[in-house]
C-alpha cells in the first residue's frame, strides 16, 4: 500500500469510528416530562396486532402495543409519539437515542439483557410450532425438530432456542412469509411467538398447531442510563395491569389469555428472575467463522448471479444489436424494466410471488433475481462495448467469407467484451455488495450473520468493522483488477 | 475475367456510380485513379459484394454479383469472398489476434482447415510478405507498413484468384512504398490479380497494366498507364493528373 492510500483508509475508519461513537445526550424520565412527550420507537411491517396502520383510516396506528404505549404516557403524564424504526435494529436505534423506549413485541432474550434496560413484562407469550397438516414428523418437542427446516424471525428467542439446539434456522423478516413457505413446502415447521402463529399461521388451512415450546415475555426496552424512565414504567405498567386495563386491551385485540394472570400479578423476586441469565457474549472466533459462512454464500452468490448476468446480458445486447426489431424492442423493454424497479422487489416477487407457479429453493432464486436485474445492467455495457468495436471489423470478416454469426462469435463479441470487462468488473463489485439484499429470500450471507451476531453480541462496531473488512476484502482486489484492465485497454 | 455491365449507386440522392461498364483481362494489374469522392473505394467495394448497387450486373471470377446486395446474392456470396480478396485502406486487422491468429482465423472457421495445416501455411505466407519473425505480435505492436503486409497475407490465406486493394500505398512511408510494390509484382507474377484504388501516380505506372480514370461516377478514359497518365486524352483526366 502507499502511503496516500494508508491516509485514506485511516481517514476513513477515523470517520467511522465518530460516527459510531456519537451519542445525543442521555433524555431520562426528566426530559421525557419536559419535552410532554414519549417517544416510542416500533416497526408497523411487525403487523397485526402490534402495531400496525388502520386499514379504514390509513393515517392512523391501531394495534394493542399502540393502546399500551398510550395509557404508559398517560400514567406518566404525557402524551405518546410513534417512531418508525426497523424491527430488527430497534435495540441499536434506542441506543442511539432515536426514541425514548422500544416497545414492540421485543423480546426478553439473555443476548438482549445485559444491552438494555427491560421493564417488566407486558405480555407472556408462547413460542408455537406449526406445520403442515398430515407432516407426522413434527411433534411438539425441540428434538423432533432436529434435522427439519425450520423457519422464524431473525434474532427472536425461537430463533435462539433453535441455534442452542443446533437446528437449521431458516430466517425471514416478515411474519407472513414464514408461513407462505410452510404451506409451499419449502420449510418443515414454523416456531414463532403464539400471537403471531395465530394471525398469519392458523388462517391457513394446510396448516396445524403443532404444540408449544416454552414460555417468553415481551417488555419496554430504555436505554440502562435512563433507570429513572424504567422505573417509571416499570410502576405505570404495575398500574395498568393491576387496574385491569391491560387484560382488557389484550381482550380487545384477541389475544388475552387466564395465563397473564402471571402477568398481572408480576413481582421484583419474577423480575429478578426473568432478568438473571444475561449472555456476555463477545466477538470472537466463533463469529469469524460464521462471518467466512456467510462471505462463502456472499461469493457463491455474486458469482454465480454474475455469471448469469454476463451470458444474459450478452444475448440482450447482441438481440438490440443485430437481432429483428421486435426481438429488439423486446430486450430494449426488459433492460428498461430490471433497471426501472428495485432489485428488492424484484427478489420478492421471484421467491414469494411466483411461489405458486414455479418454487425457487432460496439459493436459486438469489441467484437468478440478481443475476436477471444485473442482466439489464450488464446488456448496457456490452452495447457500449459492441458500438465500440470499429465498423471495419465487421468488414474485414465479411470479406474473409465469414458469415455474420460467425464474425460476431469470433471477432466482435470478443472485442466488446474486452472493452467492456472493466465495466463489468465494476458492477461485479457494486454486486457483491448488493447480494446482502438476498437476506430477505432467506439466504443468510454475510450482511446477515453480521447483524445477527451484532444483537448476539451487543454491538455493532466490531461485527461492523469485521464485516466491512471482509467486503473491502472481497472487493479490492478486483477494483485492483478492473484498474489493471483499464490501463491495458488503454495501452492497446 | 472482370466485366461490368452498366452498374448504378447511389447513396440517397447522390449518385456516385453512373452506369459504369467496363471489362478487364484476367489475371492483370487494373488501376482505379482518380479525383476524391469519384467512386473508387465504391466501386471496388461492389466488387466483393461489401457496398450493394442499384443496377446492372458484375461478374467476377466466373461469378454474377446482381443488385440487392447480401440478400439476393447470399449463395455468390459464400461461392465468391474466398476467391476475390480484399486489403482496407485501414488494413482492419483483428485487433484481439496476434498476426498468426488474423491469417489462420478464416482459414480454420471458413476454409474448415486444422489449427496445425493453416498455421505452418500462415508461416510461409508471413516469410513470403517478410514478416516471419512478427507471428506472434499483436497489431498494435506492428507499424503500417507491417499491418498491411499482414493483411496481404491475411488474404492470400484464401488462396484468392483476384485481390482487391484500397489505397495500398497511402498509409506507408515513401521507402515502404518500394517495398510493397516489390510484393505485389511478385504476388502478380505467381498469377494473382489485382485492383487497386491509388492517388500515388508513380505507383500506379509502375504495376499496372490497365489504368481507368473514375471521375464523377463515370469511367471517363480507361487505357495502357503509358497512354492514360502520359498522354491523356480527356480533359477531366488531364486535370486530375495536373497537365494543364
Ligand atoms: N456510406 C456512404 N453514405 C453516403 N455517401 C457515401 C458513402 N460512402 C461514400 N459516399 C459518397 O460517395 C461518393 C464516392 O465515394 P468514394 O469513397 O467511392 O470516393 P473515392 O473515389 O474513393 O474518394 P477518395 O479518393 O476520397 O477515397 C463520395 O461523394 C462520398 O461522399
Ligand atoms: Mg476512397
Amino acid at each position: 500500500m502507499t502511503a496516500r492510500r494508508v491516509y485514506w483508509l485511516a481517514l476513513f475508519v477515523a470517520c467511522l469510528l465518530g460516527v459510531l461513537s456519537c451519542r445525543p445526550q442521555a433524555s431520562g424520565l426528566a426530559a421525557v416530562r419536559a419535552r410532554g412527550e414519549l417517544r416510542w420507537g416500533g416497526d408497523t411491517q411487525g403487523g397485526e396486532p402490534f402495531v400496525f396502520r388502520d386499514p379504514s383510516h390509513a393515517d392512523t396506528l391501531v394495534g394493542f402495543e399502540v393502546e399500551l404505549a398510550n395509557a404508559i404516557a398517560r400514567e406518566l403524564g404525557v402524551r405518546a409519539t410513534f417512531v418508525q424504526n426497523d424491527w430488527a435494529n430497534l435495540v441499536p436505534s434506542l441506543e442511539r437515542g432515536s426514541f425514548d423506549v422500544a416497545l414492540n413485541g421485543l423480546e426478553v432474550t439473555p443476548a438482549r439483557t445485559g444491552r438494555v434496560r427491560f421493564s417488566r413484562p407486558y405480555y407472556l407469550y408462547r413460542m408455537r410450532v406449526m406445520a403442515r397438516v398430515g407432516d407426522s414428523r413434527v411433534r411438539a418437542n425441540i428434538d423432533s425438530l432436529r434435522g427439519l427446516r425450520v423457519g422464524t424471525l431473525g434474532n427472536s428467542q425461537s430463533h435462539d432456542l433453535l441455534r442452542r439446539n443446533g437446528i437449521e434456522a431458516v430466517l425471514y423478516e416478515g411474519q407472513e412469509e414464514p408461513y407462505v413457505d410452510l404451506e409451499r413446502g419449502r420449510t418443515d415447521a414454523v416456531l414463532l411467538d403464539d400471537i403471531i402463529a395465530t394471525r398469519y399461521g392458523v388462517v391457513k388451512p394446510s396448516l396445524r398447531v403443532v404444540g408449544d415450546l416454552g414460555d417468553g415475555y415481551y417488555a419496554a426496552a430504555v436505554r440502562p442510563a435512563d433507570e429513572d424512565l424504567g422505573r417509571a414504567i416499570d410502576e405505570s405498567i404495575t398500574r395498568i395491569a393491576r387496574s385491569g386495563e391491560l387484560r382488557a386491551i389484550m381482550a380487545r385485540w384477541q389475544i388475552d389469555d387466564p395465563r397473564l394472570e402471571a402477568i398481572v400479578h408480576w413481582s421484583d423476586e419474577n423480575q429478578a428472575q426473568l432478568l438473571r441469565t444475561t449472555e456476555r457474549a463477545t466477538f470472537g472466533r466463533s463469529h469469524v467463522v460464521l462471518f467466512a459462512k456467510g462471505a462463502w454464500v456472499t461469493v457463491r452468490v455474486s458469482i454465480g448471479a454474475m455469471l448469469l448476468a454476463i451470458t444474459l446480458g450478452m444475448l440482450l445486447a447482441l438481440s438490440r444489436q443485430y437481432g429483428p426489431r421486435p426481438i429488439g424492442v423486446l430486450c430494449t423493454s426488459y433492460v428498461e424494466l430490471f433497471r426501472g424497479t428495485p432489485v428488492l422487489l424484484q427478489l420478492y416477487l421471484l421467491y414469494f410471488g411466483l411461489s405458486r407457479v414455479v418454487q425457487l429453493s432460496p439459493m436459486t432464486a438469489a441467484i437468478v433475481g440478481l443475476g436477471l436485474n444485473y442482466a439489464a445492467y450488464e446488456a448496457e455495457v456490452y452495447r457500449a462495448g459492441l458500438q465500440a468495436v470499429p465498423k471495419g471489423q465487421m468488414e474485414a470478416a465479411i470479406a474473409l467469407g465469414m458469415t455474420r454469426g460467425l464474425a460476431l462469435r469470433r471477432i466482435i463479441v470478443p472485442q466488446a467484451f474486452r472493452l467492456a470487462l472493466p465495466g463489468v468488473t465494476n458492477d461485479f463489485i457494486a454486486l457483491l455488495k448488493d447480494s446482502s439484499l438476498v437476506s430477505v429470500i432467506t439466504v443468510v450471507e454475510l450482511t446477515k450473520q453480521m447483524t445477527i451476531t451484532a444483537v448476539d453480541v451487543r454491538s455493532w462496531l466490531l461485527p461492523g468493522l469485521a464485516c466491512a473488512a471482509m467486503y473491502f476484502a472481497m472487493s479490492y482486489p478486483l477494483s485492483r483488477l478492473s484498474r489493471r484492465l483499464e490501463e491495458r485497454l488503454a495501452r492497446s | 475475367m472482370i466485366e461490368l455491365d452498366r452498374v448504378t449507386k447511389a447513396f440517397g440522392d447522390k449518385t456516385v456510380l453512373a452506369g459504369i461498364s467496363a471489362s478487364f483481362e484476367p489475371k492483370s494489374v487494373v488501376s482505379l485513379v482518380g479525383p476524391s469522392g469519384g467512386g473508387k473505394t465504391t466501386l471496388l467495394r461492389c466488387l466483393n459484394g461489401l457496398e450493394s448497387f442499384d443496377s446492372g450486373t458484375i461478374e467476377i471470377v466466373g461469378e454474377t454479383i446482381r443488385p440487392g446486395g447480401e440478400k439476393a446474392n447470399r449463395a455468390t456470396f459464400a461461392r465468391l469472398r474466398g476467391r476475390v480478396g480484399f486489403v482496407f485502406q485501414q488494413w482492419n486487422l483483428f485487433t484481439h489476434r496476434t498476426a498468426i491468429g488474423n491469417i489462420i482465423e478464416a482459414a480454420v472457421h471458413v476454409r474448415g482447415e486444422s489449427v496445425s495445416s493453416a498455421t505452418s501455411r500462415a508461416k510461409e505466407l508471413l516469410a513470403k510478405v517478410g514478416m516471419e519473425e512478427h507471428g506472434a505480435k499483436y497489431p498494435h505492436e506492428l507499424s503500417g507498413g507491417q499491418q498491411q503486409r499482414v493483411a496481404i497475407a491475411r488474404a492470400l490465406a484464401m488462396k484468392p484468384e483476384v485481390l482487391l486493394m484500397d489505397e495500398p500505398t497511402s498509409a506507408l512511408d515513401p521507402e515502404r512504398v518500394q517495398d510493397v510494390t516489390e510484393l505485389l509484382v511478385s504476388l502478380v507474377r505467381e498469377g494473382l490479380a489485382l485492383v487497386i484504388v491509388s492517388h500515388e501516380m508513380s505507383f500506379v505506372r509502375a504495376i499496372s497494366d490497365h489504368v481507368c480514370v473514375l471521375h464523377g461516377g463515370s469511367i471517363v478514359e480507361r487505357g495502357a498507364p503509358k497512354d492514360v497518365l502520359g498522354s491523356p486524352k480527356d480533359p477531366r483526366t488531364r486535370a486530375f493528373l495536373g497537365l494543364e
